[in-house]
C-alpha cells in the first residue's frame, strides 16, 4: 500500500504497478476516499506519519472553530471507515495500519510508502552531496526529488491548520530543492540550459532573488551580460514597486560584478585571469554564490557541461567487429596515461573506424567525446599549440590567443582533470604534434589515427587497420550501392570489391559510381575497374579520390623513399624479399632494408609474416602498387627504370639460376648474393617464386633485354617442365622465343622452340609439338647447334613412338646421337639414349633396352643429376618385371615423371582382368 | 566398396593415349625412389574420347562426364601402388565419388570440339593425400579432382579408395555373396520380364547400352527400375565375379535422367547430371536382380537459370544397400 500527497492525493495497494524508484508513480487502481472529510483525516495522518496526531487537532483539522457536537463519535466513524478502505486497499495488514493511540491516532507507515517522505529523504541527501561538493549527485538527487511532485500539497483536500502548516513547509522544502538543484548545476557549468527553467521561475516567482540571481549568472556567462543586466533591473523594479524595498545586497553585489566585467564570475575561480592569456571558465563555483549563498563556502572548481562534437555516426558503417571490439576494450580499460592509436594505410577507414568507436563508447565518456582533425588541409598539420586551443574552444572553453603554449596545456589538463572525455585525434602526424595533446589523467583517454604509429610516445596502444576482407568489403558494397547491383551481379560486385583491393575508401567510391550512375552495372563497373592503368582515375568521384588520398601517403615521405616506392613498382604483385628489393633500388640489403622497412611505417609498403622459408617479404597493396607504377612512369627516367629493369632481372636469373642448378647440379657462374633458400629448398623457392619470375620475364622483354629474358627463361625450364606449368612454361618460353629471334640469337630460338615443343609434347598437343620440334631442328642446324638439333631430333622421335613407328623413330635417333656425342652434349646424349632405349623396348624387347638404359644410368650418374638417375634406375627395374599380356596396357615411363598411358582395344572377353598399370612398378 | 578401380578402365577410353605427369612437391623423395608419405600432384593430359562404345554413344550433345570417374578409377590404383608403396596383391577399390560440373559449356560437344584439331583436349589434375597409413603404408587414397577441357576449368570433385589387403578382400568378398544368398526371405525381384527403357530416354542411341528397365513408377514422380545384368555388351562385364563399377555408375546416371524426363519432361538428350555423390555400400551379384530406386526432388533452376531436378537414387540387391546417389541433372538448351 502506497500513498501519495505531493499533488493529489492517491492510494494505491500493492498489486498495482510497481512504483518508480522514488515512489513517484501513481497506482493504477485507486482507493483515494472520495468524501473530503475522510480524506482530511487521512491526509492529517499522513503528514505527521508515524506520529500520533491527538483527537483534538484532527476535529481542528476537520471543522476549525465549529465542531459538531457529535465531532469525537463522527471521527470514530470516519476513522472506522477509512480502516475499512485501508483493508481494502491491503487485506493483510491494511487494519493495523491505522492505529489507535491515546491522545488520538498513528498511521504507522514505511518511509518509502509515503512519497513525501521519499522527498525528504531525496533532498536531504542532496543537500548533503551539495555540501560534500558532489555537484553531480547533488543535482540528481534533488530534481529525483523535485519530481515527486505533481502539484500543490493534497491538492484535493481541503487545509485546516495542521495541513495548511505542513504545505507551507514542504512548498519552501520543494523550492530549496529546486534552488540546490540549479547551484549543483551551475557548478557543473551546465549555466546554457538553465537559461529558459530560470526565466519561467524567475516569472513565477518575480519575488524570490534567488532565482534572479541564478538567472544573472548564467546569463552572464553564456555571454549574454546585457540581458543579465535587465534581469536585475527588472527584479529591482518588482521589488520597488510591490515592496518598496531595494534588491538585496547579495543581488546588487552580483550586480556590480556583472556591470565590472568580473572575469573570476566566468570561472570557478582557480585559474580565471592567469595574466589575461587565457580565460577559462566552463562554470564558476555556484550559481549566485558567486556572490555568497550556500555554496559560497564551498570552494570553486572547474564544471563541465558535457560535450559531444562527434561526426554522426556513419549508418552505412559495416563490418570490423573484431577491430572495434577490440578497440572498444582498450578505451573502456585506458589506465591513466594511456592513448590508442590506429594505424594503417590511407584509405583503410581509420577515421570512419575511431569515430564509429567513439559513438559506441559514449557511455564510458560521459563528460565528452571531442574530435579534432589534426592535419585538416593536406600538408599542412595543426601545431600543437593550435590544436590544443581547438579541442579547448570545441570543449566550451573560451581562449583567448595568442596564448603560450605552456598556459593552453594547462588549461587542457585542467579541463580533463577528473572528468571523463574521450578526445578522438584524427590524421596525427607526428609525436611532437600529440604529446601535449593527450590525457594523463584517469578517466579520460585519447583515440589517435594516423598514418605512422606515434611510436616515440610512451603508453600508446597500437591497433593496426588492414584492408577489409572479401566479404566485409562486400558488404560495406552491398550497404553503400544498395541491392540492386549486387544482387544482380554477384560476381561482377564481387570482382568490384577486388579489383578495390578492398580498400573501403575505393570500395565507397565505387558503390558511390553506382548510386550516382544509376544507367551503369556493376558489370560495366568492373569492366571499367579491370584496366590497371585506369584504375586510380575510375576510383575517383568528387572529392573523393584515391589517387588523391594515396599521394598523400607518398608526399609525405622523404625524397628518397618516394624514389624506392616509385622503383619497387617495377617488382611483381605478390610479395617480395629484400633481396629483390635491394636489386632494383640498386643498393646493399642493409641499405634497402632501412627505406624499405621507412615505406613499411609510412603504410605505403606491407610487411608479410614470415613465410615458410624464413625469409621477410614484403608487398604492396594492390592500389598502391599502381599508384607506384604509374608514378615510375610519370617521375623517374626512362634510363633509370630501364636500369631498375636489368638489376631486377639479373636479381631474379641469378637466383633462379642457383635454385635450378640445386635441383640439377650444373656448374653456375656470377656472384652468389643470392638467398640462402635458393639453394636449400630450391623447389620451395620455386614454387614462391614462380609468379614473380614469370613478371621479370615479361618485365624483361617489355623492356627490350632479350638476353635477360632468355636466361632467366632457360633458368626456369626444368622446373616447369617437371611440374606441368603449363600457362607459365608457354608463356615465358613464347617471350623468350621472341628475344631470342629479336636478340638474332638463334640458338637460342632452337632452344625455346624445342622446349616448346617438349610441352606440346607432354601436354598431348601431338601435332604442334611436331610442327615446333621441326622449326627447332632447322634452326639448329641452321646456326650450327648440334645439341639443340639433336635434341630436336630426339623430340621428333619420341612422337613416332607414340604412334608406334619405330622405324621412323631409329632413323632419326642415329643422326641424334651421332650430333650429341660431344662430352659437352652429355644431358643431350642422355635423352637420346632413353628415347633409343624405349625404342628397343618396343621393337626389340626388354633385353635390349636395358644396355640402353644402362647407359642412361651411367650417363646420369656421371652428370650427378639424381633425377635422371632415378628414372633410369626405375626403368631398368621395370625391365625385370613380366611383359604385359596381350590385350593388356602399355604403361610407360617414357621420360622422368612422364607416365604414357595406353589403353588396348577394347576386349570381346567378359574375363575379369587383374590389375594393370604395372608393366613399370616395382 | 564394391568397384575395382582398374577392371573396365582398361576399355574405358578406348585406343586414347595419354600423359600422366608426376609434379614431386619435393625432389627428395622422388630422388630417391622412395614412397610418398604426404601429398602427390599428377596432371594427366589427353583427348575426350571419339569412339567410345559407352561414353561416346547417344545424341552426342555433351562429352560423357563418366569419363572423369573412369579418368580416376583407373589412375588411383596405380597412384597407391607406384607412388605410396601400396603393395601390388592390394586391390584399389573407390567407395565414392563426387563431380561437380562447374561450366557446362566445356563439355557441349559443339563447344569442346570446335579446335583446329576437331579435337577435346581434357587435363585432370590430381591431387591423392594418403589415408590411415600403416606402417608408412596407407590404407587408402583421397583424390581431389580439377578438370579443365580446352584449357578452360569446368569440374571438379572428389573421389575415395581403399586398398585392402588380398585375404581382407576375399573374405569381404566371400561374406557379401554369402549373405546375399543366405536371406531368401528377402528375396525382392521383378514380377515380370524385365524391358530395357528406350535408349533415348537414358541418352544413349544403342539398345546394348541400356543398363535400366522400364520403370514402374508411384506417387510424385518416384520411380523404381531394375538394372539389366545380363547385358552382354562388353563395356558392362563383371569384374571379379560382381557388378562392374561402370554398370552401376551408368545405372545410376540412366535412372537419374529417366526419373527427371518422366518427372518433369526433362528432354535426355540435351540433360547430363552437373553434380554426382555417389556411395558404394557394398558388391552387386550380376545373378540377382538389382533394384533401383529413384526420387525426383522439386524443379527448380541452376544458377544460369536452367532448369534442375534433384534426384535421389537407392540400388539394392535382396533389401541391401548397393550404392547411394544423388544427382543435379541440368537441361541445356
Amino acid at each position: 500500500m502506497r500513498f501519495w500527497i505531493l499533488g493529489p492525493m492517491e492510494i494505491g495497494g500493492d498489486d498495482g504497478p510497481e512504483a518508480g524508484p522514488d515512489g513517484a508513480a501513481t497506482p493504477a487502481v485507486s482507493y483515494t476516499p472520495r468524501a473530503a472529510k475522510l480524506r482530511v483525516v487521512l491526509a492529517a495522518l499522513l503528514v505527521r506519519a508515524n506520529e500520533v496526531v491527538s483527537v483534538e487537532s484532527l476535529i481542528d483539522e476537520l471543522w476549525q472553530d465549529n465542531p459538531p457536537r457529535t465531532a469525537t463519535t463522527t471521527l470514530q466513524v470516519y476513522v472506522s471507515q477509512l480502516r475499512k478502505l485501508l483493508h481494502s486497499a491491503d487485506p493483510e495488514h491494511g487494519r493495523d495500519t491505522l492505529l489507535t493511540r491515546p491522545p488520538g491516532y498513528l498511521l504507522r507507515l514505511e518511509p518509502d510508502r509515503l512519497d513525501m517522505t521519499t522527498f525528504e529523504e531525496l533532498h536531504a541527501r542532496g543537500r548533503k552531496a551539495l555540501e560534500t561538493e558532489d555537484y553531480a549527485s547533488a543535482a540528481e538527487l534533488q530534481q529525483r526529488a523535485i519530481a515527486l511532485w505533481r502539484g500543490p500539497l493534497l491538492s484535493d483536500t481541503p487545509h485546516g491548520p495542521l495541513l495548511g502548516g505542513a504545505a507551507v513547509r514542504l512548498t519552501e522544502a520543494r523550492m530549496t530543492a529546486l534552488d540546490q538543484r540549479i547551484r549543483a548545476d551551475l557548478q557543473l557549468g551546465r549555466h546554457r540550459g538553465l537559461i529558459a527553467e530560470l526565466q519561467s521561475l524567475a516569472s513565477e516567482h518575480p519575488l524570490r532573488e534567488e532565482f534572479h540571481a541564478h538567472l544573472m549568472v548564467a546569463l552572464y556567462r553564456t555571454g549574454r551580460q546585457a540581458e543579465a543586466l535587465r534581469t536585475f533591473g527588472r527584479v529591482r523594479r518588482t521589488l520597488v514597486d510591490e515592496l518598496a524595498i531595494e534588491p538585496g545586497p547579495r543581488l546588487q553585489r552580483l550586480h556590480r560584478r556583472i556591470l565590472a566585467g568580473d572575469a573570476a564570475l566566468l570561472s570557478s575561480g582557480s585559474n580565471g585571469g592567469n595574466g589575461g592569456a587565457v580565460v577559462v571558465g566552463t562554470a564558476t563555483g555556484s550559481g549566485s554564490g558567486a556572490a555568497d549563498g550556500p555554496a559560497q563556502s564551498l570552494p570553486e572548481r572547474p564544471a563541465f557541461q558535457a560535450v559531444t562534437s562527434l561526426p554522426a555516426a556513419d549508418g552505412a558503417f559495416t563490418g570490423r567487429d573484431a577491430v572495434l571490439a577490440e578497440v572498444e576494450r582498450l578505451l573502456r580499460d585506458a589506465p591513466a596515461g594511456t592513448s590508442v592509436a590506429l594505424t594503417g594505410k590511407p584509405g583503410v577507414g581509420k577515421t570512419a573506424l575511431a569515430v564509429e568507436a567513439a559513438h559506441r563508447s559514449a557511455d564510458a565518456f560521459p563528460d565528452g567525446r571531442i574530435f579534432l582533425d589534426l592535419e585538416p588541409d593536406p600538408g599542412r598539420p595543426l601545431g600543437a599549440a593550435d590544436a590544443m586551443a581547438r579541442l579547448l574552444r570545441r570543449a566550451g572553453t573560451q581562449v583567448t590567443l595568442p596564448a603560450e603554449a605552456q598556459d593552453l596545456q594547462d588549461a587542457l589538463r585542467h579541463l580533463l582533470t577528473d572528468r571523463r572525455i574521450l578526445l578522438v585525434l584524427d590524421n596525427a602526424t607526428s609525436e611532437a604534434q600529440l604529446r601535449p595533446l593527450l590525457p594523463a589523467t584517469a578517466g579520460s583517454t585519447a583515440l589517435i589515427t594516423g598514418r605512422r604509429l606515434p611510436a616515440g610516445l610512451g603508453g600508446v596502444r597500437p591497433v593496426v587497420l588492414d584492408a577489409l576482407g572479401p566479404e566485409e568489403s562486400l558488404r560495406l558494397f552491398d550497404a553503400l550501392a544498395g541491392p540492386g547491383p549486387a544482387a544482380a551481379e554477384p560476381a561482377a560486385a564481387a570482382e568490384i570489391v577486388e579489383l578495390c583491393g578492398h580498400l573501403p575508401l575505393a570500395v565507397h567510391i565505387a558503390a558511390a559510381q553506382l548510386r550516382a550512375r544509376p544507367h551503369w552495372t556493376a558489370g560495366s563497373l568492373s569492366a571499367r575497374l579491370r584496366d590497371e592503368r585506369s584504375r586510380l582515375t575510375e576510383l575517383q568521384l568528387g572529392d573523393l579520390d584515391v589517387r588523391g588520398t594515396l599521394m598523400v601517403a607518398y608526399l609525405d615521405s622523404s625524397p628518397a623513399a618516394q624514389r624506392a616506392f616509385r622503383l619497387l613498382g617495377l617488382l611483381p604483385a605478390g610479395p617480395f624479399g629484400l633481396w629483390a628489393a635491394a636489386a632494383v633500388l640498386g643498393l646493399e640489403e642493409g641499405e634497402a632494408g632501412r627505406i624499405v622497412e621507412n615505406l613499411v611505417d609510412g603504410r605505403l609498403l606491407e610487411a608479410s609474416v614470415h613465410d615458410g622459408l624464413r625469409q621477410g617479404r614484403y608487398h604492396f597493396h594492390e592500389l598502391l602498387r599502381i599508384l607506384a607504377t604509374e608514378l615510375l612512369a610519370a617521375e623517374e627516367t626512362p634510363e633509370s627504370a630501364r636500369a631498375a629493369t636489368e638489376r631486377m632481372c639479373e636479381a631474379y636469373t641469378q637466383a633462379a639460376e642457383r635454385a635450378d642448378a640445386a635441383l640439377t647440379p650444373r656448374p653456375v657462374t656470377g656472384p652468389v648474393a643470392v638467398p640462402g633458400p635458393v639453394t636449400d629448398h630450391p623447389q620451395e623457392w620455386f614454387a614462391q617464386e614462380q609468379p614473380a619470375l614469370v613478371h621479370a620475364v615479361r618485365a624483361a622483354h617489355a623492356a627490350g633485354l632479350w638476353s635477360a629474358a632468355l636466361r632467366l627463361v632457360d633458368a626456369m625450364t626444368g622446373y616447369l617442365e617437371a611440374h606441368a606449368s603449363w600457362a607459365d612454361w608457354q608463356a615465358t618460353h613464347t617471350f623468350a622465343l621472341d628475344a631470342a629471334r629479336q636478340s638474332g640469337d638463334r640458338a637460342g630460338e632452337a632452344r625455346m622452340l624445342r622446349s616448346l615443343g617438349d610441352l606440346a609434347w607432354q601436354n598431348r598437343r601431338l601435332a604442334e609439338a611436331a610442327d615446333l620440334y621441326t622449326r627447332a631442328r632447322d634452326t639448329a642446324e641452321l646456326c650450327d647447334d648440334p645439341y639443340e638439333y639433336g635434341r630436336a631430333l630426339v623430340g621428333l622421335a619420341d612422337l613416332h613412338l607414340d604412334n608406334g613407328d619405330t622405324s621412323a623413330a631409329a632413323a632419326l635417333l642415329e643422326p641424334a646421337l651421332a650430333a650429341l656425342a660431344a662430352p659437352a652434349r652429355a644431358r643431350g646424349r642422355y635423352d637420346a639414349l632413353r628415347a633409343l632405349a624405349l625404342l628397343a623396348l618396343e621393337a626389340e624387347g626388354p633385353e635390349a633396352a636395358r644396355a640402353r638404359f644402362t647407359q642412361c644410368l651411367d650417363l646420369a650418374t656421371a652428370l650427378k643429376d639424381r633425377r635422371l638417375e632415378a628414372y633410369a634406375r626405375r626403368a631398368l627395374r621395370a625391365l625385370r618385371d613380366p611383359a604385359p599380356a596381350a590385350g593388356k596396357p602399355t604403361d610407360l615411363e617414357v621420360r622422368p615423371g612422364i607416365w604414357r598411358l595406353r589403353a588396348p582395344a577394347p576386349r570381346r572377353s567378359p574375363l575379369p582382368a587383374p590389375g594393370r598399370l604395372s608393366a613399370l612398378t616395382a | 566398396m564394391t568397384v575395382k578401380s582398374a577392371a573396365t578402365a582398361e576399355l574405358a577410353l578406348g585406343n586414347g593415349t595419354r600423359h600422366l605427369i608426376h609434379c614431386p612437391p619435393s625432389w627428395d623423395h622422388y630422388l630417391l625412389d622412395a614412397p610418398s608419405v604426404g601429398e602427390e600432384h599428377f596432371v594427366l593430359a589427353g583427348e575426350l574420347p571419339r569412339a567410345h562404345p559407352l561414353f561416346n554413344d547417344g545424341p552426342g550433345h555433351f562429352h560423357d562426364a563418366q569419363i572423369v570417374t573412369e579418368t580416376i578409377r583407373e589412375i588411383g590404383e596405380f597412384v597407391g601402388h607406384r607412388y605410396f608403396g601400396v603393395p601390388q596383391d592390394r586391390p584399389g577399390l573407390f567407395f565414392g565419388f563426387n563431380l561437380h560440373l562447374t561450366e557446362l559449356r566445356a563439355w557441349r560437344t559443339d563447344w569442346a570440339n570446335a579446335t583446329d584439331s576437331g579435337t577435346a583436349r581434357m587435363t585432370t589434375g590430381i591431387t591423392a593425400k594418403p589415408a590411415n597409413a600403416m606402417n608408412g603404408v596407407p590404407r587408402g587414397l583421397d583424390f581431389q579432382i580439377d578438370v579443365k577441357i580446352n584449357d578452360m576449368p569446368c569440374c571438379t570433385g572428389t573421389a575415395g579408395l581403399v586398398f585392402l589387403m588380398p585375404q581382407l578382400h576375399r573374405n569381404h568378398l566371400a561374406h557379401n555373396r554369402q549373405a546375399l544368398r543366405a536371406a531368401p526371405e528377402l528375396d525382392d525381384a521383378p514380377d515380370g520380364a524385365l524391358r530395357p527403357v528406350d535408349p533415348a530416354e537414358v541418352g544413349r542411341s544403342a539398345v546394348s547400352n541400356v543398363v535400366v528397365s522400364e520403370p514402374s513408377e508411384s506417387s510424385r514422380g518416384r520411380l523404381t527400375t531394375w538394372v539389366l545384368t545380363d547385358n552382354p555388351n562388353p563395356v558392362f562385364a563383371p569384374e571379379g565375379g560382381h557388378l562392374s563399377g561402370t554398370h552401376l555408375l551408368e545405372s545410376l546416371r540412366q535412372t537419374s535422367l529417366l526419373a527427371a524426363g518422366r518427372a518433369f519432361g526433362l528432354a535426355p538428350a540435351r540433360s547430363t547430371p552437373t553434380s554426382s555423390e555417389v556411395h558404394f555400400r557394398s558388391y552387386a551379384e550380376p545373378e540377382l536382380p538389382l533394384r533401383c530406386t529413384a526420387v525426383p526432388g522439386a524443379l527448380g533452376r541452376d544458377e544460369y537459370g536452367r532448369p534442375a531436378v534433384p534426384v535421389t537414387l537407392t540400388v539394392t540387391q535382396r533389401r541391401r544397400a548397393v550404392a547411394e546417389a544423388r544427382t543435379t541433372v541440368v537441361q541445356d538448351f
